[in-house]
């Protein structure tokens, strides 16, 4: 059963510019699912229309079975899902810990659970907890990652959206990413994973969505790609130089 | 270990705000000008209004003056033509203007500066409307009179509470959940979306308080004056300063939009007195001045300078 699934979704920005055009994915729930594609794919909004922040023209969402196609974002927090932008998202003049609650947002007003929810972030990520007081903009890029990741695991998602976590990271910090994305599988948390660095997605995923243009263009285990990489990149770049 | 500090710098602050509520609760007792006085607390009110939405949000609402020109008119229709009570025709005229704010809610799809021109097209073309009704509603370019309802005392201390209410509201806003989740929209509102805060829903209950209190205020300050009429009603003045005063005392902040009402206020007022044909000249510099030296407004300023501070003037 697919903890997730996109049937033939239709997303368009200001009405008429399409970037999704029938596209498709199954998650496996347990599975790190990777999007690559070219710039332009569609695979950031993909991401976007399943947790809820675009709503699709066309076509079904479903999770555990149930059609959530339109379903409000902090709906689908509650459901158990969490996701990261690609763009920078922590609030540079609030505190870590501040930060962090805020991520809580759906608990409410349920203290205790916020302040368990808390030390289960902090236990994961140390270097966060001997921050907790310091504002968000004063950590390093990586720190600020490690946080906009541990915010999204406050909730306790099933299944965690990550867009890009490596963009703009040194290779050794996006290293160590790579290793909380590896032990977030190994927990056996379901993630989708979107990313430039197609080799690192491809060495870290079970099953992979080639986009391109906003539909699906190929897709299966990483077995089935083994070898085929190779010709899929070079497709881009030769439909890069036309 | 007591912070004698914090503490003495808490009870300078509860000493001075209930000297000024028991000062501003005897004016109409006292021989000083209370009209002046009802004006300085109708100022702080709009300002303090107007920070709700541009402060916490960072909607710059340009037709700010809808509202409260909604506000004069409900009132006055109500009372002169409808024979309703003046109380009851300024609540009605609150009621008012939250269901404008809310037919002009689709606007707030828009940001930044198209916001801005939008919503002064929306406050030019009520205005328009407004002028151009029957004489015998709303009284077409003369405007109505209420100098049989008028009761100054009564006006002044409805104007006293709506101003308290008001400040009540921008504090106990800023410490809630909506004040947070409305700070987190106007920083990184697709960032606030992601951690499930309904930016839409906040917006909107930002905007339409934002409209409650100058309705209000429109109804008390018509019920002051005693005559309204659409140039007075529609003035971009009242946009202006409100603006003016609150970003003069530092916005996002609760005592900023006060310090910038009080303190403009009486600097306008001495203008006034001073130069009586060039003061929008002076009062202009002035402004640029402002501007210039304390970007941040003068609370802004100050808690920038001492950080300490920030926990009683913000």
């Amino acid at each position: 059963m697919a903890l997730l699934e996109a049937r033939g979704i239709d997303v368009s920005y200001y009405g008429d510019i399409i970037v999704l055009n029938d596209a498709s994915i199954f998650i496996e729930e347990g599975q790190v699912t990777a999007i690559i594609g070219p710039n332009g794919a569609g695979k950031s909004t993909l991401l976007k229309a399943l947790y809820g922040l675009l709503k699709p023209k066309k076509g079904e969402i479903f999770y555990r079975n149930e059609n959530i196609t339109g379903a409000r974002t902090y709906e689908l927090i509650g459901k158990g899902m969490a996701y990261i932008p690609q763009a920078r998202s922590v609030f540079p003049d609030l505190t870590v810990e501040e930060n962090l609650k805020l991520g809580a947002w759906i608990f409410k007003r349920d203290r205790s659970r916020v302040s368990h929810a808390l030390e289960v972030v902090y236990k994961r990520f140390p270097v966060l907890a001997s921050k907790r007081n310091d504002k968000a903009g004063m950590l390093s890029g990586g720190q600020q990652k490690m946080l906009e990741i541990g915010r999204g695991l406050i909730t306790e998602p099933k299944v965690y959206l990550l867009d890009e976590p490596t963009a703009t990271l040194a290779p050794i910090i996006a290293r160590e990413i790579y290793s909380f994305v590896a032990d977030l599988r190994d927990e056996g948390m379901t993630v989708v994973l979107v990313d430039q660095n197609i080799r690192q997605a491809f060495e870290m995923s079970d099953y992979i969505y080639v986009l391109e243009l906003g539909t699906n263009k190929a897709s299966g285990s990483r077995k089935d790609f083994a070898g085929g990489l190779k010709g899929i990149i070079q497709d881009w770049l030769d439909y890069d130089t036309v | 270990m007591i912070d004698y500090v914090a503490k003495g710098r808490m009870l300078i602050i509860w000493v001075v705000l209930v000297a000024a509520i028991v000062y501003l609760g005897a004016v109409p007792f006292l021989p000083v000008s209370s009209a002046f006085i009802f004006y300085m607390m109708f100022w702080i009110t709009m300002a303090s209004s107007f920070n709700i939405i541009y402060g916490f949000t960072g909607y710059l609402p340009f037709g700010y003056v809808a509202f409260y020109g909604l506000g004069t008119y409900v009132t006055a229709v109500f009372w002169s033509r409808l024979g309703f009570p003046i109380p009851a025709a300024i609540l009605i005229a609150g009621g008012a203007g939250v269901l404008l704010s809310l037919i002009f809610a689709p606007t707030l799809r828009l940001r930044g500066i198209y916001f801005a021109i939008v919503n002064f097209s929306c406050a030019m073309a009520l205005r328009i409307l407004i002028a151009n009704l029957p004489e015998k509603w709303a009284g077409g370019s003369f405007g109505i009179t209420l100098s049989a309802a008028y009761k100054p005392r009564f006006s002044y201390y409805c104007m006293f509470i709506l101003m308290i209410v008001t400040i009540f509201i921008v504090w106990k806003l800023s410490i809630s959940r909506l004040g947070i989740a409305l700070r987190c929209i106007r920083d990184d509102y697709e960032a606030a979306e992601a951690m499930g805060i309904d930016v839409s829903m906040c917006r909107l209950k930002a905007w339409m308080l934002a409209a409650l209190i100058p309705s209000i205020a429109g109804g008390i300050e018509a019920w002051h004056t005693a005559i309204i009429d659409p140039d007075t009603s529609f003035s971009m003045m009242i946009t202006t300063k409100s603006i003016v005063y609150a970003m003069f005392g530092g916005l996002g902040t609760i005592t900023g939009p006060i310090v910038g009402a009080v303190f403009m206020y009486i600097l306008d007022d001495l203008i006034w007195a001073r130069f009586p044909i060039l003061n929008l000249m002076v009062l202009g510099i002035f402004i640029v001045a402002l501007v210039l030296f304390f970007p941040r407004g003068i609370v802004g300023s100050i808690t920038r300078w001492k950080p300490t501070l920030r926990a009683v003037l913000a």
